[in-house]
């Protein structure tokens, strides 16, 4: 292999490829043949750096130069200054939130330095399509160590002293489990990778497909070797194709290269993995509506017991663990049980990945360390709430979590204190709103995400959410009668208790929480006919302050409704309130602060 | 079976292992509300009616899929789960047409007695209500979406009991619909109208056209009785109101059919538009004309004394239907063989047992590892058949040959197809034991096979016995079908299966029954015969050009037994009378005798 004199790691994850980085790529590519400095510089497309929002994203090693926002029109002149002249080009670098600073290296970004990489430790940094570039970090050798060395008793051992729980929600401790399908009777076993990752908003099973998929194939092939099971099967959803095509292509190099199929390292165990591409509903994310659909029934889940560890695909004892538990497995084994157990607290060990999203300065994937407190997430590493607005609410979890309120920015991030205030660490969604969220609207939004999405199967899911949901949209509405919230929460606990899945126990959880936190909020949408908010359409009016209005005619322009009108001789404009739908757009135009939202 | 026990409601009960919590319910009887279970089926736990509290669970779960374990201690009632429950089918009757008072099953209605018991007495939600179709495409059964509370019994029942796999869901949430075939007009899908789907619906969403809105349980009669279609001779309920029979259903204590019938024995038997014979019709001056009982069975003997008087008692001759019961054929043989010693007394459709094997039950057929199904008959003709074989290949993993053309869906499932004519079936038969073939070596390692044959096949060969090497004791069985409801029963008799009328025969009486296949019987012959006496339940042909004819009732007005195909005596029960003017077979020719 040519030495490099520089190395430029394009991100490639499904943000920065819509943000268009692969004709910067092209730019790129051109550009340093153009300079002749191809023989110098190299380019290797990564998965997902993390920062989606700064997309599209480079990093020139070996500085580890952080440019962001790149577009091919930018490159003549980077390639110019960086690697001509060697010079930072500094029109492409971050600024700090705090001092306007500019930030000119991945290692003094606050969103990275404070992130602990296990998970993601390989995202961005190796090309996923090139197999080598997995081993040269190392990757396979856990595999072959532990066939060749050790015994399934081994890892499982090693896995119990990690503490690792499971990652896909329900935290159940993964040694545990992988010894229960060890020991559970049957000839034949299955390892499945639950890749249907489906909480909105939540990207982080997608990005290590995406960005390291070697990681999920040798972790299923120690799991294999520890519950004596020969085929794996990675359930993914297909709104994700580019993980599916990087992952088939890492199946096949794998399989080329011998570790897939049979007679692994020379040695009598044989496993080999196969892709089953999900058709979209969010409920085959559950364990035994996913394992119906890979054996090509409708999904839907059905009662446990029988436990998948039990009876699971085909009847047979199945490991089942999501993308992100199987992705701690090569460190744990490589590194040692203990290790991984010294990171994080006392019942939450090792890291977990949040997907940082909403009203936050820095959005994208960060990877901490359990008992890391939100406001360190939210402040350090996300940068804190944009536009001078205040922090209000963390909703964590998706549709089945909960929202955490300013009064616990301290907690730490961990199942236990996430429990003990009403929410869930799940799949790691952290939404942050500001003042301009209407909770009663955050959890009509759930729940209308749940009502969509329940398989149809029993009735307090099929009927229960979308009777909730019918009374928080009267809520909304200004149409409810304190009744109706008493009949909210009933109809909330009883949905919880006897639905037959996950997602209608966990259905009201959003519900639930905005009512324990903020109950006050929904009073004032019952009782005063009122969202502080400012955002139920139906609470709310336009009128334009006639005073600050210059007559420009801009609302009047876009309004689709025709509602704004010319006030007679006057350079003025009045909304009719009788007509208008109050889509906002009057209030998003108007340059002058005329439009006024009461 | 090891016993277990366990505490239900502070009170020590045994179970089995392997039992859920409902099943040790249901053996001690404790009551527990259900709603989507069926017994028969496997269990879904998708109404959450049964939610029972385990001490030390981490929820309430459902008594129907919960495995009960030795030591558990149950609840099965607290305020908690009443409540739960309650709100379960509070939800149910706000998500769609629930209006009690305008449905069929108002009464006999699972959800709606549920709901007294649980004291709903209100629906504090608004009514969701949407817009849904009703299919009454299909000229038996009709679904109405409105009532249907998606329990999955009827789509279970279709697939696992019936195998036909016709019904399921389509759409998700509250849009989730029943469909046929993924949503299919009942009448255009792969329906094979047995029926099971609306026995077994506890509301009114699926409902018998013909009886629907004519009467509630209460209302009506239920009777044991045996349906005579084939020679399977499957139990049934007949339910009737106002002297008219509305359905038929299948016994679902029967270990046979258990509550499964065929379209032919649920439906078609009571849905033909034929013409009944009301009263005795003699034939006056050429024209067949109303007469009383007297006058017909006088005008009756007189017809064939005097045939027998000229040419003998070989010019007399009998022909019954072997869908006769015992009773109506042994009066037969009382006047005709026995007081008139006539040589010429037969049932058409008699048919003896083939020797050598054991007789198989449909219970066999399900439990079998191999099944043979060769015949014609075996498939299109005893639907119920269909269904046992389906249920032991698709829920036991049993292995199936078909020989033949018949069967044309159990040929999807079999493992081994031997295409041949109907000419050609028996001899296909007999090449199933040809050395080295994949026939022979399933027939060699079955423990259980059951050869299920229909006509033209008489006999089974023995070379396939003795194929059979590792066939536990009693075993391989047989089921060979019969073409008549009581064939064994006049083969029993000693009456002659291939009946005809024999030359010089100058007076003939011909017992049809309710028998339609026997109605233009006998017309090529008619000008020989002298003097022809019909006793037949319908207008047809035949009784148009009979000199005498007695009105006879149809099965579900008439007592008596039959032999079914395993040589089980099985017994007729009338639901209702028969119309005034119709008398009983056997009691007419009983007459005739004295």
């Amino acid at each position: 292999m040519p030495a490099y004199r520089s190395t430029v790691l394009l991100c490639a994850g499904g943000g920065c490829i819509s943000c268009g980085c692969l004709p910067v790529r092209e730019a790129m590519e051109a550009e340093l043949k153009r300079r002749n400095l191809a023989d110098e510089v190299r380019v290797v497309q990564t998965g997902c750096v993390g920062s989606c929002d700064l997309g599209p994203v480079l990093i020139v090693y070996p500085d580890e130069v952080f440019y962001q926002k790149v577009s091919p029109g930018d490159v003549p002149k980077l390639v110019d200054e960086h690697f001509l002249k060697g010079r930072v080009f500094e029109r492409l670098l971050v600024k700090s939130a705090e001092t306007d600073n500019l930030i000119a290296t991945q290692r003094e970004f606050a969103f990275f330095n404070k992130q602990v990489k296990i998970v993601l430790e390989n995202c961005g940094v190796i090309d996923p399509e090139n197999i080598e570039e997995y081993v040269a970090r190392g990757g396979y050798l856990a595999l072959g160590q532990v066939i060749s060395e050790r015994t399934p008793e081994w890892v499982i051992e090693e896995l119990k002293k990690s503490g690792l729980r499971g990652r896909g929600g329900a935290g159940f401790p993964a040694g545990t489990k992988w010894d229960f399908v060890r020991k559970a009777p049957g000839e034949r076993k299955y390892v499945v990778c639950n890749a249907d990752e489906g909480d909105p908003g939540a990207f982080m099973d997608r990005s290590v497909l995406e960005g390291d998929p070697h990681r999920v194939l040798e972790a299923m092939a120690i799991a294999g070797f520890a519950a004596s099971a020969d085929q794996g099967y990675i359930y993914v959803r297909a709104e994700y194709p580019l993980a599916i095509r990087r992952t088939r292509r890492a199946i096949q190099q794998a399989r080329e290269a011998g570790f897939l199929g049979r007679n692994l390292f020379e040695s009598s165990f044989s496993f080999d993995i196969d892709i089953r591409v999900g058709a979209g509903a969010f409920v085959c994310g559950e364990e035994t509506a996913l394992l119906a659909s890979i054996e090509g029934k409708r999904g839907i889940p059905r009662p446990r017991p029988p436990f998948p560890a039990v009876s699971g695909l085909w009847g047979k004892p199945t490991l089942i663990n999501n993308v992100e538990t199987y992705a701690c497995i090569v460190p744990i084994i490589t590194r040692g049980g203990d290790w991984y157990a010294s990171i994080g607290t006392e019942k939450s060990k090792g890291t977990k990945v949040f997907a940082l999203a909403g009203k936050i300065r820095n959005t994208g994937l960060v990877e901490v360390p359990m008992g890391t407190t939100l406001r360190e997430i939210v402040y350090d590493i996300g940068g804190g709430v944009p536009n001078g607005r205040k922090f209000k609410a963390a909703q964590t979890g998706g549709p089945s979590g909960g929202c955490i309120p300013a009064e616990h920015l301290d907690i730490p991030m961990d199942y236990e204190s996430l429990a003990k205030v009403g929410s869930i660490v799940g799949s790691g969604g952290l939404i942050i709103m500001d003042e301009d969220s209407c909770m009663v609207d955050v959890a009509k939004f759930f729940m209308e995400f749940c009502t969509d999405e329940s398989c149809g199967k029993c009735p307090p899911c099929r009927v229960g959410t979308r009777q909730i949901y019918g009374l928080l949209d009267k809520i909304t509405k200004g149409e409810a009668r304190i009744e109706d919230l008493h009949l909210l929460e009933e109809l909330c606990g009883m949905v919880k208790e006897s639905s037959l899945c996950g997602l209608g126990q966990t259905a009201p959880n959003p519900v639930l929480s905005t009512l324990r936190y903020f109950r006050d909020e929904y009073l004032e949408h019952i009782v005063d006919r009122r969202c502080p908010a400012k955002v139920c359409p139906s609470l709310i009016r336009y009128s334009i302050d006639e005073a600050a209005c210059t007559g420009c005619s801009l609302c009047a322009r876009n309004c689709p409704e025709n509602t704004i009108f010319k006030v007679e001789d006057q350079k003025k404009y009045r909304i009719d309130p009788a007509r208008c739908v109050k889509c906002g757009v009057c209030f998003d135009v108007c340059r002058f602060g005329a439009v006024v939202k009461s | 079976m090891s016993e277990i026990s366990l505490t239900i409601n502070g009170k020590q009960v045994k179970g089995e292992r392997g039992d859920t919590i409902l099943k040790v319910c249901e053996r001690s009887d404790i009551y527990v509300p259900t709603l989507c279970h069926y017994g028969g089926v496997h269990e879904v736990g998708t109404c959450r009616m049964c939610v029972v509290e385990v001490q030390g669970g981490r929820a309430l779960t459902t008594a129907c899929t919960t495995p009960a374990e030795d030591g558990m201690i149950v609840k099965t009632e607290s305020d908690a789960i009443q409540s739960l429950r309650r709100a379960t089918l509070e939800l149910l009757f706000s998500e769609r047409n629930h209006y009690c008072m305008f449905c069929e099953a108002s009464g006999d209605c699972e959800l709606q007695a549920l709901a007294y018991r649980h004291g709903m007495d209100s629906v504090r939600y608004p009514n969701l209500y949407p817009k849904m179709e009703l299919d009454t495409s299909h000229p038996y059964l009709a679904l109405d979406q409105n009532r249907c509370v998606l329990c999955r019994r009827c789509v279970r029942v279709c697939a696992e009991l019936v195998g036909a796999h016709s019904l399921g869901m389509r759409e998700r949430g509250i849009e989730t619909l029943l469909a046929a075939d993924g949503g299919e007009p009942l009448s255009a899908s792969s329906c094979v109208s047995c029926g099971a789907c609306v026995q077994v619906c506890p509301t009114g969403a699926l409902f018998d056209r013909r009886s629907a809105y004519r009467g509630r349980e209460k209302d009506c009669t239920t009777v044991k009785s045996s349906c005579p279609e084939c020679a399977l001779g499957c139990a049934v309920e007949l339910v009737a109101r106002s002297g008219q029979v509305l359905r038929v259903e299948g016994d679902v204590e029967s270990p046979e059919n258990g509550g499964l019938l065929c379209r032919r024995g649920r439906y078609e038997s009571l849905n033909g538009h034929r013409e009944r014979v009301l009263q005795p019709l003699v034939r006056k001056g050429g024209e067949l004309a109303s007469a009383s009982w007297d006058e017909a069975l006088a005008a009756l003997r007189a017809g064939i004394e005097a045939a027998a008087a000229a040419g003998g008692a070989g010019a007399v001759a009998a022909v019954a239907s072997a869908r006769a019961s015992n009773e109506a054929l042994a009066a037969l043989r009382g006047y005709f063989q026995q007081k008139l010693d006539s040589p010429n007394v037969g049932a058409i459709g008699a048919a003896a047992s083939p020797d050598g094997y054991p007789a198989a039950t449909l219970q066999d057929i399900r439990q079998a590892d191999l099944i043979i199904l060769a015949g014609e008959d075996a498939g299109a003709n005893h639907q119920v058949v269909e269904f046992a074989v389906s249920q032991a290949v698709e829920q036991h993993g049993a292995a199936l040959i078909v020989v033949g053309s018949a069967a044309r869906r159990l040929q999807k499932q079999a493992c081994v197809v031997v295409p041949a004519g109907s000419d050609e079936v028996a001899r296909a038969l007999a090449t199933l034991t040809a050395a080295g073939s994949e026939s022979l070596k399933r027939i060699a390692c079955a423990e259980r096979a059951v050869f299920v044959v229909g006509a033209p096949v008489t006999a089974v060969p023995q070379a396939l016995a003795a194929a059979a090497q590792s066939a536990r004791d009693g075993w391989p069985r047989v089921l060979a079908l019969a073409p008549k409801g009581n064939s064994r029963g006049a083969a029993q008799a000693g009456l002659n299966g291939g009946a005809s009328v024999a030359k010089g025969v100058k007076a003939a009486f011909i017992m049809a029954g309710d028998d339609t296949e026997m109605l233009d019987r006998f017309l090529p012959q008619r000008d020989e015969i002298g003097f022809l006496a019909v006793q037949a339940s319908y207008r047809s042909p035949l009784v148009e050009m009979a000199d005498v004819v007695l009105p006879a009732p149809v099965w579900t007005e008439k007592a008596g037994t039959m032999v079914n195909a395993q040589g089980r005596e099985v017994s007729l029960r009338p639901a209702v009378a028969p119309p005034a003017g119709v008398r009983d077979e056997a009691d007419v020719l009983a007459a005739l005798s004295q």
